[in-house]
């Protein structure tokens, strides 16, 4: 019984971690699938969505699982100002050069400025909120939900139904919406939507907005659970890479599975090989991907 | 370079322009400092090298040390001095930060002995840090005086000018062992320890007291360090159904554990050691710490009278109440006070014969040495109860030892019933 | 062979003896401190000057560079204490493992382009970094390995003297340096430039790509791990911190500032970044702001790092050739 117990519990876990892991993948993705950079500060983001949950949170006085769409909110509009003032003069620049060497190099300049960014945003935090981890205030503190054996507390419910309200939302939005669309069709191939009418830097902008405030969404739901520190969303960097890397750089649909997958796999192999190694298994089976089969699983760009 | 670069077989002319820049800034130092050198006159000092944290992650601690340390040689040097003989010698601490970084760490060392030239180090924090510095440090001869790091390997390797007044990391476990045993009277337990050396030796300590006593293990689980997530393991240690959990963790690991284990209904006696007893341990878990049974170097609430005065005396110099660390560091240059009056001179040697046969009422309780130089103190035990100002309506209540005892341990059903 | 002529040495000589009597000069400050730091500079001037050969030439970014560092310093350490085997060739044992470490690595990272290769390296980075944190009876895991021992003296030599240890390094890294731009500048270092620009080109007149990639890899990791034993036999302490994510980025920082592709810019980014986090210390929360801020601020605006922008800028509008200089032939404009 206990066996069987075991698989179930955390097939349970697995599938609400999962959700979290997929919001900031599919977000990674689209940064990569339609502006053709890796994020390597995506992690800063989700850290950025925490901490202005929180902050929110004492200020409002109000839960942070309402406050969080608000911080999500303003982590996006920074991504928009991060965009315009660093991102977009760059790719002026690529557009300029030629021959491999420009993709090539122009691909380290972005990785580098995301580098750079995520140094000092990590700084910044630590200079901001200090290193000492912080616990955020909610009402749904120490409530659980016990279903038959097994128990969970309500705020990671309530992450797990947010979350996939939002990648429902993100689903529908990319497939049905006009601008979703547009977004699409930027990412297939920049210079005809261009020549379609499409407004590439707008389509940038939104994407930017989208995927950094999914990432700090995601940031503001777990902060309660977690307890926030500076250096959380290097954590979780790791982890949204992986995610991306399974699923196919810039295949949303791809890395949503992935995550799910991701969730799975660390919960169900941490019940078999052992729980100590739970974390490594993200990261092992995305250098297995890389060497074997670097379009992901799900085939990407 | 979104332009190709023209490459050309000899270093661009500029090269030589910055090595002209480089050179007059060279220059430049060079007569400054041959011109501006001084050498400090010379009192009757003795001069004690600090290491500790005062950056980074465990800054807090290392500045609780800094102001042990300075409240005790004021106290020191208001009376005089260290009594060398027939005369008084004023302490110089100085003061370095080593950030907890072990490479940090063993450049600043570096400094205290070579350019400062230091008599003794007292320090530090981490474990880590003080086994990096330790090699340097006995080889150059000077008395290396540890007040916070436990790592049980400080002492154990012997050496002569090594000494440690907190309890290591095998007293701390051995004496919570006992003390559960004796008085939760479990018959089965589990272990939830940090996937590190430090984790799996303390879990290895505690089991085999208990084991050797008749209790039975139940369950046995591991967590990488920077996991948040713990269900895993305390879904299967719920399983197991344990009378005790002894817990290895780091402060908001902990914080996180003891919160989920709640979240999933496991709500058995929790134990742990040193590492928690901050008020920003409470802070983090709140609820979900009550009724944890931990252990504690130090409590600013204690009435035993050394403690109790020194609280006082540190209370009115800094205006907050001192943690473990400054008590310990306090307790460090004390030693070497007594050593060195107790020794009559200034040798090193001496100085170490004289501290391996000191006996003195120290904050932290009797300290007196064994033959590797650590101390055979005693650690408290505490237990989280709810508590008139405490934070979150928490605090630490001391169980053990007599001297100390503030009240009785409360079983869990009966707390959280409550 | 290779393609480096008397004329190319000749012109970097007079550089390098300039660059030794110069910063000889250093220690008569009589500030250990200063002193100290310099010592830094050198092993990192050829971390990152080694990266360079990687990055700047062969266009493959490598996260993990400092992995290298770690096997360099790990592997000199370790055959000294437990081997007993002499730190003077173990610092070049532990070059030569890390080189093959670098062959390990570089195999699989052959068809590898742009985020992948860049992911894949960072992960080699995080691996080795595991590795030596977990095989505890082998390291001492996070405890690191104090108590290293020094380089055993040479006659009147005494490496435990920081002045002699000074002297060593600067040695030691000018020569490396000179010996990796002879390298760049070489017919080797033209084919890699070729590689980086146009691949279909290069193989189209013949160029076995995968074999100079694996080059360069090599080379570069001998150096880091070159500097790694020196390092270790230095500050006689070591930990797998040596392999993180952050040193790694530190020397990658300071190739970028430096500039990419010039060799000698990222000794000189070395130079800056190492004084600006040392002047830096007692604004240690600050530190990093500036300097994520100054990765940021050079990528946006001087692309070329400062030594690359700074050689564009003179090379479109003339300067002083030294050559030209010595044989009495004034300035001229190129």
């Amino acid at each position: 019984m206990s066996v069987t117990t075991g698989i179930f519990e955390q097939l349970i876990y697995g599938i609400m971690t999962g959700g979290i892991y997929a919001m900031i993948g599919a977000g990674l993705s689209m940064i990569f699938g339609v502006m053709r950079f890796s994020n390597f500060a995506h992690g800063e983001f989700y850290m950025l969505g925490a901490y202005i949950t929180y902050v929110l949170t004492i200020a409002l006085g109000l839960d942070p699982y309402i406050v969080a769409p608000l911080a999500a909110i303003c982590v996006g509009l920074l991504g928009i100002l991060i965009n315009i003032s660093l991102i977009r003069p760059l790719y002026e620049a690529a557009s300029k050069a030629r021959g491999t060497s420009a993709f090539y190099f122009q691909d380290l300049r972005f990785i580098l400025l995301t580098v750079g960014l995520s140094i000092f945003l990590v700084d910044l935090a630590l200079v901001i909120w200090k290193p000492i981890p912080i616990r955020v205030p909610s009402s749904l503190a120490y409530m659980n939900i016990t279903i038959g054996s097994i128990s969970f507390s309500v705020q990671r419910l309530l992450a797990f139904i947010i979350a996939c309200t939002s990648l429902t939302l993100l689903y529908l939005f990319l497939k049905k919406t006009r601008t979703g669309k547009a977004i699409r069709a930027t990412s297939q191939n920049p210079a005809a939507a261009m020549l379609v009418g499409i407004d590439i830097h707008k389509i940038y902008n939104i994407t930017i907005f989208i995927s950094l405030a999914m990432a700090a969404l995601a940031g503001g739901i777990l902060g309660p659970i977690f307890n926030l520190h500076p250096r959380m969303g290097l954590d979780v960097v790791v982890k949204a890479f992986a995610v991306v890397i399974l699923g196919g750089m810039g295949n949303v649909v791809g890395s949503i599975y992935a995550g799910f997958f991701l969730g799975l796999a660390e919960n169900l192999g941490g019940l078999f090989i052992g729980t100590e190694y739970r974390e490594a298994i993200g990261f092992i089976l995305m250098i297995l991907v890389l060497w074997l089969r670097p379009k992901g699983l799900l085939g990407g760009r | 370079m979104s332009k190709r670069t023209p490459q050309t077989t000899s270093l661009p002319k500029n090269f030589l322009i910055i090595i002209a820049v480089v050179a007059l800034i060279v220059i430049g130092g060079v007569l400054y400092y041959t011109l501006s050198g001084t050498a400090a006159p010379q009192e009757k000092v003795i001069k004690i090298g600090l290491i500790a944290p005062l950056t980074g992650p465990l800054s807090y601690g290392g500045n609780d040390m800094r102001q042990g340390a300075l409240l005790a040689v004021e106290e020191i040097n208001s009376q005089g001095g260290i009594k060398v003989g027939d005369t008084y010698y004023k302490i110089e601490l100085i003061i370095e930060d080593d950030e907890g970084n072990p490479s940090k760490a063993t450049q600043v060392v570096q400094k205290l002995i070579t350019q400062d030239n230091v008599f003794a180090i007292v320090g530090s924090y981490s474990s880590s840090v003080t086994l990096a510095v330790q090699p340097i440090i006995m080889e150059n001869k000077r008395l290396l005086v540890v007040p916070v790091a436990v790592a049980t390997a400080i002492t154990n390797a012997g050496y002569k000018y090594t000494f440690r007044v907190c309890a290591n990391q095998w007293m701390q476990t051995t004496q919570n062992a006992e003390w559960v045993y004796n008085n939760l009277k479990p018959k089965t337990f589990a272990l939830l320890l940090e996937n590190s050396d430090y984790g799996r030796e303390g879990g290895q300590i505690w089991a085999q007291y208990m084991e050797s006593k008749g209790v039975t293990k139940v369950a046995e689980e591991y967590f990488m360090l920077g996991t948040t997530d713990f269900y895993s393991q305390l879904s299967k240690i719920k399983v197991a159904n344990p009378d005790v959990i002894f817990v290895i963790a780091s402060t908001n690991d902990a914080a996180n554990i003891l919160k989920q284990a709640r979240e999933i209904g496991l709500n058995k006696q929790f134990v742990m050691l040193g590492g928690v007893a901050q008020d920003e341990f409470l802070e983090l878990a709140g609820e979900a710490a009550l009724g944890l049974v931990h252990v504690s170097y130090f409590e600013p609430t204690t009435k035993r009278p050394r403690a109790a005065e020194f609280v006082e005396a540190f209370k009115e110099k800094w205006g907050r109440p001192p943690a473990m660390y400054a008590a310990g560091t306090y307790d460090a240059i004390y030693a070497l006070k007594y050593a060195i009056e107790k020794a009559g001179k200034l040798d090193v040697d001496a100085v170490a014969e004289a501290m391996r046969t000191l006996d003195f009422d120290g904050v932290q309780g009797r300290i007196y040495f064994d033959e590797k130089g650590q101390a055979q103190t005693k650690v408290l035990i505490v237990q989280v109860q709810r508590v008139e100002d405490g934070i979150n309506g928490l605090g630490r209540v001391i169980l053990y030892p007599p001297e100390d005892k503030q009240g009785d341990y409360i079983p869990i059903e009966q707390l959280l019933s409550s | 062979m290779l393609g480096i002529t008397r004329d190319t040495l000749m012109s970097l000589l007079p550089y390098y003896f300039i660059s030794v009597i110069i910063l000889s000069l250093i220690p008569f400050t009589g500030n250990e401190y200063i002193v100290h730091v310099m010592i830094l500079v050198y092993i990192y001037m050829i971390l990152a000057s080694s990266l360079d050969i990687l990055v700047g030439y062969t266009g493959a970014l490598n996260l993990g560079h400092a992995a290298f560092f770690a096997i360099g310093a790990y592997t000199s350490t370790l055959l000294s204490m437990r081997l007993g085997i002499s730190p003077w060739i173990g610092l070049i044992l532990g070059g030569l493992f890390a080189m093959v470490a670098g062959l390990i690595l570089g195999i699989p990272c052959l068809r590898l382009r742009g985020p992948y290769l860049a992911i894949s390296t960072l992960g080699f980075g995080i691996v080795v970094y595991m590795f030596l944190n977990n095989l505890e009876e082998i390291t001492r895991g996070p405890l690191g390995i104090p108590g290293i021992p020094p380089l055993p003296g040479l006659g009147i030599l005494d490496f435990t003297k920081k002045t002699t240890y000074y002297y060593f390094a600067m040695i030691l890294g000018l020569t490396c340096l000179l010996i990796l731009k002879l390298l760049a500048t070489s017919r080797y270092g033209k084919i890699l430039i070729a590689i980086r620009e146009d691949e279909d080109a290069a193989k189209a007149i013949g160029v076995n790509i995968a074999l100079y990639r694996l080059l360069a890899f090599m080379i570069a990791t001998f150096f880091a791990g070159l500097a790694g034993g020196v390092y270790a036999h230095y500050i006689r302490y070591i930990s797998p911190d040596l392999s993180t994510l952050s040193e790694s980025i530190t020397i990658l920082s300071m190739t970028l500032v430096g500039g990419f592709g010039t060799i000698v810019g990222p000794a000189f980014g070395a130079l800056l970044l190492t004084f600006i986090s040392e002047l830096l210390r007692p604004l240690l929360e600050y530190r990093f702001l500036i300097y994520g801020g100054l990765i940021v601020f050079i990528v946006r605006f001087m692309p070329g790092g400062i030594i690359g922008t700074l050689m564009k800028y003179w090379s479109t509008h003339g300067g002083i050739s030294f050559k030209r200089v010595i044989k009495g032939g004034g300035t001229k404009s190129s």
